[in-house]
C-alpha cells in the first residue's frame, strides 16, 4: 500500500512505466509467437488498405509510390496485359487494362467487410442458439442439435451455392449465407462450453436466490464464455474470407463494379486469360487471398494458445 | 454393439430426411425464378409473358403447394425415383449413377493420399521435434491450410501440367474399371490438389497428438522396459494418438466434399460436383435436391463409419 501514501507525482511517474510493461509484454509475446505476430502485421496492413486504400489508389495519387494511380475499374485497353512494372502497375494489368494492384486494394475492403460482418453475426447467433440449447436441455436441445447435424452434413460450399442462387448475389446475400454456414458449428462449440459451466455451483446459487433464466444466461453464463467466443471469432475470419473467395471464384459472390472481389478477379483470370503467358493475372489475386487467410490462421492460433488452449483440436475454423 | 449400430442408422435416416426437407424447401421457396431462368435460356427466346410462366409452372407441377410437392417427391424417392431434370428430362438417378463413380473415386484417392502422406510426416515431425524435418513439415502444414484449393487447382492446371508436358483437362476419363491406368493418370493431379488441405490438417493433428501422448506414463514405462524407440512409437504411442486424427478426418469430410466440387469444376471432371455447379446455374432443382441429398448421405455415412472404427482401433471403446 505504499502508493497510497505516495505523492501524486510518484503515481503519475508510475503510469508510463506500466505502459512500458505492456509494451514489453507485447514484445515478449511477439518473440514467443513470431508467426502470430507476422499475422497481426499482415492483418494491420489489410485493415489500412481496406479503410484508406480506395483514397490512396484513386486517380492522380502521388502520395505513396507503388500504389498505382488508377481507379480499379478504369479500363485502359492500350495498356492491357502488361506485366508488373514499377511504379505504374506493380502487379500488372488485366485483359482490359485495369490495374490489378488497385483491384486487389479495392477487394480488401469487400473481403474485410464480409469477413468481419459475417463472422460477427454468425458467432453472435451461434452463441445465442448454443447457449439457449444447452440451458433448456430436453427435447428442445435435441431438436436444435439434430437440425444442426443435418445442416453440418451438407458441405458448406454446397449449402452456400444453393442459397446464393436462390437469393441474388451481392454483399448482403453472401454475408447471410456465410452466417447460415457458421451457426451450426459455432453453436455446437458454445453449447459444449455452456453445458460444463451450467454445472458450477454459482449457477445453482443464482437459481437458488431466484434469478430468472434470462438473467442467469446473460449475467452468469455469457460473461464466462467470452474467451472462447473471441478465440472462435478470430479463428473463423480466415475461413469466412476463404468462403467468400470460393463463392466469388464460382461467380456466385459479392462482386460488383465498385467492389471487385479477389475470388472474382481470379475467376476472370481463368475465364479470359492465358495464364501461362500472363501468370500475374492469377498470381496477384491468389497471393492476396493466400496471404490474408494465412495471416488470420496463424494470428487465430496464437490468440487461441494464449486465451483458451482448450479449444485446440475442436476443428473450429478449419 | 449391434444395438448401437441400429440406433445410429436410425439417426442417419433422420438426418437425411431433415436434409431433404431443408434442401427441398430451400430450392422450392421461389417458384417464379425457376420458370424465368429456364425459359430465358430456351432457344425460342422472345418475350417472357406471365402466360408462358404459368403454363411452364403448371406443366412441371410447380403451381402446387410446396408441402404437397415435397410429399410427392418423398413418396417417389422412397421408391427409388428422384425425379427428372428440368433441363434435360433425364432421370436424376441415372445422372447420379453416371457421375457418382468418378466423384467417389476422387474423394477416396484424396483421402488415402492424405492419410498415407500426413501420418508418416506427422510422426516424423513429432519424433524429430524442432529439427529441419519438423520445420519442413510445419511449413507445409501452414501453406496447405492457407492456399485455397481453387488457386492450387488453377496453378496445377496452367503451370505444372505444362511443365511436365501433360494436359490434365483431357477428360472425360474412362471409368477405373474400364481402363485403370488412363483413369489413374487423370485422377492423380486433381486428387493431390483436393488432398492438400486435409493432408495439412491431419499432419498437424498427428504431430500434436503424438507429442501429447509421448509424455504419458505408459510411454515412459515402455521406454523403461528397454524397448527400442521404434517399438515405443509405433506400438504404444501411435495407436492412442490416432483417434483424434480420425475425428478430425470425419469433421473435415464435409469440407473435403466442398473441395471436390471446386476441383471437379477446375479439372473438368464429369462428377457430381460439376453437375451441382451446372444444375445450380440452370436452376435445375430436381437435380440440385438429388445431388444435395446424396452428398449429405455420404457425409453422414462417413461419420458413422468413423465412429464405429474407434472401437476397432481402441478395444477399450465399446458401444453398448
Amino acid at each position: 500500500m505504499a502508493s497510497a501514501i505516495g505523492s501524486a507525482d510518484e503515481i503519475v511517474e508510475a503510469l508510463p512505466s506500466r505502459r512500458g510493461d505492456r509494451l514489453r509484454r507485447l514484445g515478449h509475446l511477439a518473440r514467443q509467437r513470431p508467426l502470430g505476430a507476422l499475422g497481426a502485421v499482415i492483418i494491420f496492413v489489410l485493415i489500412v488498405a481496406a479503410l484508406f486504400g480506395q483514397d490512396i489508389s484513386a486517380y492522380g495519387n502521388t502520395i505513396v509510390p507503388g500504389f498505382a494511380p488508377h481507379p480499379a475499374e478504369k479500363a485502359d485497353p492500350i495498356n492491357k496485359l502488361q506485366g508488373p512494372t514499377w511504379p505504374d502497375h506493380i502487379a500488372g494489368t488485366d485483359v482490359i487494362g485495369r490495374d490489378l494492384f488497385s483491384r486487389i486494394i479495392y477487394g480488401a475492403r469487400t473481403a474485410m467487410i464480409i469477413g468481419i460482418a459475417a463472422t460477427g453475426i454468425g458467432i453472435a447467433i451461434g452463441t445465442l442458439i448454443g447457449t439457449v440449447s444447452a440451458y433448456i436441455g430436453g427435447f428442445g436441445d435435441l431438436f436444435i442439435q439434430r437440425v444442426s447435424d443435418s445442416m453440418q452434413a451438407l458441405p458448406p460450399l454446397v449449402l452456400m451455392m444453393v442459397l446464393v442462387t436462390m437469393l441474388s448475389p451481392g454483399i448482403g446475400t453472401v454475408v447471410f449465407v456465410i452466417v447460415i454456414f457458421l451457426v451450426p458449428g459455432t453453436q455446437r462449440v458454445i453449447r459444449g462450453t455452456v453445458l460444463s459451466i451450467k454445472e458450477f455451483t454459482y449457477i445453482e446459487a443464482a437459481r437458488a436466490v431466484g434469478a430468472t433464466a434470462p438473467r442467469i444466461v446473460l449475467r452468469h453464463i455469457v460473461p464466462n464464455i467470452v474467451a472462447p467466443i473471441m478465440v472462435l471469432a478470430t479463428i473463423t475470419i480466415g475461413g469466412t474470407i476463404l468462403a467468400e473467395a470460393a463463392l466469388s471464384f464460382l461467380a456466385l459472390g459479392a462482386n460488383s463494379a465498385e467492389n471487385p472481389t479477389w475470388g472474382f478477379v481470379l475467376y476472370e483470370a481463368t475465364q479470359r486469360g492465358n495464364l501461362t503467358r500472363w501468370p500475374w493475372l492469377a498470381l496477384t489475386p491468389g497471393a492476396a487471398i493466400t496471404l490474408v487467410v494465412f495471416a488470420f490462421n496463424v494470428f487465430g492460433d496464437a490468440i487461441r494458445d494464449i486465451l483458451d488452449p482448450r479449444l485446440r483440436g475442436t476443428g473450429a475454423g478449419a | 454393439m449391434s444395438g448401437y449400430i441400429v440406433r445410429r442408422l436410425i439417426g442417419v435416416v433422420v438426418v437425411v430426411f431433415l436434409l431433404s426437407v431443408i434442401s427441398f424447401m430451400l430450392v422450392n421457396a421461389f417458384p417464379g425464378s425457376t420458370a424465368e431462368r429456364l425459359l430465358s435460356e430456351s432457344p425460342q427466346g422472345g418475350a417472357l409473358t406471365q402466360d408462358l410462366i404459368d403454363r411452364f409452372n403448371r406443366e412441371l407441377g410447380l403451381d402446387r403447394p410446396v408441402i404437397e410437392r415435397y410429399g410427392d417427391w418423398l413418396w417417389n424417392a422412397l421408391q427409388g425415383d428422384l425425379g427428372r431434370s428440368f433441363a434435360t428430362s433425364e432421370s436424376v438417378l441415372n445422372e447420379l449413377k453416371i457421375r457418382l463413380p468418378r466423384s467417389i473415386e476422387l474423394v477416396i484417392i484424396a483421402s488415402l493420399l492424405s492419410f498415407l502422406i500426413a501420418i508418416p510426416v506427422g510422426i516424423i515431425s513429432a519424433v524429430k521435434q524442432n529439427t529441419p524435418a519438423d520445420y519442413a513439415g510445419r511449413i507445409f502444414t501452414i501453406m496447405g491450410l492457407a492456399i485455397p484449393n481453387f488457386l492450387l487447382g488453377i496453378l496445377v492446371v496452367s503451370f505444372v501440367a505444362k511443365w511436365i508436358g501433360v494436359s490434365l483437362a483431357t477428360l472425360p476419363s474412362p471409368y477405373i474399371w474400364d481402363d485403370p491406368i488412363t483413369n489413374l493418370e487423370a485422377f492423380i493431379a486433381p486428387s493431390l490438389v483436393l488432398a492438400a488441405s486435409l493432408m495439412a490438417t491431419l499432419m498437424r493433428m498427428q504431430r500434436s497428438q503424438l507429442l501429447e501422448v509421448v509424455h504419458e506414463d505408459y510411454v515412459r514405462t515402455a521406454r523403461a522396459k528397454g524397448l527400442s524407440e521404434r517399438v515405443v512409437v509405433m506400438r504404444h504411442a501411435l495407436r492412442n494418438s490416432f483417434i483424434p486424427v480420425l475425428t478430425i478426418f470425419a469433421n473435415q469430410f464435409a469440407f473435403l466434399i466442398s473441395g471436390a466440387v471446386i476441383v471437379e469444376y477446375i479439372f473438368r471432371i464429369n462428377g457430381v460436383g460439376a453437375l451441382l455447379v451446372t444444375s445450380i446455374r440452370r436452376a435445375d432443382f430436381p437435380l440440385v435436391v438429388g445431388v444435395v441429398v446424396v452428398i449429405g448421405f455420404g457425409v453422414v455415412l462417413i461419420n458413422l463409419i468413423t465412429d464405429l472404427s474407434y472401437a476397432w482401433i481402441d478395444p477399450r471403446i465399446r458401444y453398448g
